[in-house]
């Protein structure tokens, strides 16, 4: 009877111990799911990785590769970085597609749990970096402006203000200073006296009377043509001469095309240079495809080799007025999940 | 009975003595600042020529627009003895998203730029509750009205476009007599706030109450009552600075009129509006503003680059203050 009693307690443990142990070694030889995690930059006035509300483009595409899919606001701020920066490490991603200003802290976080980091506009060591071509965005930009001024001024504008934004460092330098090279080559013999920069940081706001008091310091000036950093630098121009008087004539072009589309876009911005930002975390699948087969791309995380470039788009204000505005490509993006941005929307000359 | 008698004769008799060094410091200031705005012009007209011509003056007076109207919102309060009002960023964000949206709807310009203004009101209101009904610090309080403000309008708004041939912009662009007519709010509210504070009651309550609250409460002053005055009509005056804004910026962002806070308190107390509260002349703050937005101008007629706008500014934003400590210090001592 006791030796009955022991066989029993002896089976019920084993069948125990089985239990706990079988669905654990069954979950060790399953492959694990890809997961992929995306912190929003949180920018106001974005659509996509880089704006405040979800990324459906990123999502459509983790869903039609079957991955996972966790996503996090940054929100522009550095604790709530932080703290999603640890979520993302207890969700254990796979790869991360984030945007936020790098820091040493969550460079070593991210390091530490060994999560590949895909990143945008600001570089940073170890991570992938995915940009823009600036320096071909601006030179492009420049370009198409320098054959307006050419046809319309034959290449004699009285000045060139060009509205930087100090602050983001090379990127400005590459697109700022790329607008004033592709006007030069188009225009060579334009007076370098006539090339005057300011800083604009990037709003109408501040350009506006800024360039309002380097026209009144070049009285004389009335053919102004007008580059920058953003479209808003550029309209800030625009307005600054149209506020001194009607006498100015001005051509203006912009970049990343947040003012050049739409029912509300001014006479005088005369194009821009899309980089569909809107769409940026489609450039990424081509780099998160192989970290998901299991390779280890090369790493490329300088802003003067990044791991993927993503193309400018030059526009004028009449193609312009043909698409669609920044969230309805984002909506209709999300249902090309294995295409991109450029490739649906950048006129084919 | 007797000493409450003595109390509101010696309440009375320091209010008295109080706005007579008020306003003889203002009329000093205004000498000062006539001079160094002079110096400022003859200085540049020495350089270039052609610093004295139409482009120039319309590029000042446009300076002059939202910084003029911004300052009297702001020596509303230092004068009220609110030291100074942090939330100013707020007023005019909330005011300038209101004149956009309700442009874009089609509403009739009275009525925008009527329910924009009552909204400064709002914000005016919000400080009242803490800072004279809680009696929180009016650093603190409007500073905290200023960051609740500021982060619902972000999640409200993201940016509003304006059509570049709407009124609203139109009205930006319009010259009357030479001057924007966007320069006309400031110049009116400069002549009517120094009237009031020079020949009405309401006015010299409102600097009784900064400068000595103890002296003006015995002499039956209500304090709640002109504080409350004070917040509101400077969020009301600021809400005026937001329609301009919106009139000089067709895309409007959740982060305009943030950069606005270092010029406005350095006008204010260049001008000599005491941040203990209690002084200050309006016709000083005008030339102040004069002075602040014929700077960039000129620097830009010396070559020198926007950078060095804010680096100035806040060397004389230094200068005032520590002017102003010194007088204070000098003041109690005697």
């Amino acid at each position: 009877m006791k030796n009955r009693k022991q066989l029993g307690v002896t089976i019920v443990s084993l069948l125990t111990i089985c239990a706990l142990i079988l669905p654990v070694t069954h979950a060790t030889a399953a492959p694990k799911k890809f997961k992929l995690c995306v912190g929003l930059g949180g920018i106001p006035g974005l659509v996509g990785l880089l704006g405040p509300t979800t990324d459906g483009i990123a999502k459509a595409g983790a869903k039609a590769r079957g991955w996972d899919y966790y996503e996090r606001n940054n929100k522009l701020d550095a604790a709530t970085t932080m703290k999603n920066a640890d979520l993302f490490i207890q969700q254990k991603c796979s790869a991360l597609l984030f945007f936020a200003g790098p820091t040493d802290a969550l460079a070593a976080k991210f390091a530490k749990a060994k999560i590949p980091v895909i990143t945008y506009d600001l570089p940073r060591e170890g991570w992938y970096f995915l940009g823009i071509d600036n320096a071909k965005a601006g030179f492009e930009g420049g370009k198409a402006l320098g054959n307006i001024i050419k046809a319309e001024w034959n290449c004699q504008p009285d000045l060139v203000l060009n509205s930087h934004g100090y602050g983001v460092g090379i990127v400005d330098a590459m697109r700022s200073g790329g607008m004033s090279e592709g006007i030069k080559a188009v225009c060579p013999d334009i007076d370098p006296k006539k090339f005057k920069d300011f800083e604009g940081s990037g709003s109408i706001e501040v350009s506006s009377p800024a360039a309002r008091d380097i026209l009144a310091a070049n009285p004389n000036a009335k053919k102004i043509a007008a580059v920058g950093l953003n479209d808003a630098g550029v309209v800030g121009v625009i307005q600054a001469a149209r506020q001194l008087g009607s006498d100015y004539k001005v051509l203006g072009w912009g970049q990343d095309g947040n003012l050049i589309t739409g029912d509300k876009v001014d006479p005088d911005l005369k194009g821009s240079v899309l980089y569909f930002l809107e769409g940026y975390s489609s450039y990424a699948f081509s780099l998160l495809d192989e970290i998901a087969a299991g390779k280890k791309p090369p790493m490329r995380d300088a802003a003067t080799n990044p791991a993927v470039l993503v193309k400018p788009c030059p526009v004028t204000a009449a193609q312009a007025a043909t698409l669609p505005l920044a969230e309805a490509r984002a909506v209709a993006g999300a249902k090309k999940p294995k295409s991109n941005l450029y490739n649906m929307y950048c006129p084919k000359k | 009975m007797k000493s409450k008698i003595f109390n509101s004769i010696d309440g009375a008799s320091r209010l008295s003595s109080l706005l007579t060094k008020a306003g003889s410091r203002g009329e000093g200031n205004v000498l000062i600042l006539i001079a160094i705005w002079s110096l400022l012009i003859i200085v540049s007209v020495l350089h270039r020529r052609d610093f004295l011509s139409n482009t120039t003056f319309a590029a000042v007076t446009y300076n002059m627009c939202i910084l003029g109207v911004l300052v009297i919102a702001q020596a509303l309060v230092v004068i009220s003895g609110g030291v100074l009002d942090l939330s100013l960023p707020v007023s005019i964000l909330l005011s300038a998203y209101l004149a956009a949206t309700l442009t874009n709807m089609g509403l009739p310009a009275i009525l925008v730029i009527f329910i924009s203004i009552l909204s400064g009101g709002f914000v005016g209101l919000c400080n009242v509750f803490f800072i004279v009904k809680l009696k929180l610090n009016p650093l603190i309080a409007t500073l905290a009205v200023g960051f609740v403000g500021s982060g619902i309008l972000t999640l409200v708004f993201q940016r509003v476009l304006l059509s570049y041939d709407s009124w609203i912009i139109k009205l930006g662009l319009i010259r009357f007599f030479e001057f924007p007519l966007t320069w006309y709010p400031m110049a009116l509210l400069t002549v009517l706030t120094f009237c009031i504070f020079k020949y009405t009651r309401i006015g010299r309550r409102i600097t009784a109450v900064g400068g000595n609250p103890v002296a003006a409460k015995i002499s039956g002053i209500s304090l709640r009552k002109y504080r409350s005055l004070a917040f509101i009509v400077s969020g009301m005056v600021s809400a005026i600075a937001g329609v301009v804004l919106t009139s000089f910026t067709p895309e409007l962002r959740n982060t305009s009129g943030a950069t606005q806070l270092l010029p406005v308190i350095t006008a204010v107390v260049l001008s000599g509006f005491s941040l203990a509260g209690g002084s200050g002349n309006f016709l000083a703050l005008f030339l102040a503003v004069g002075f602040l937005s014929t700077l960039p101008t000129a620097l830009v007629f010396f070559g020198l680059g926007s950078f060095w706008v804010a680096f100035i500014q806040g060397m004389l934003l230094i200068f005032a203050v520590s002017a102003d400590s010194y007088k204070l210090i000098k003041l109690k001592g005697r």
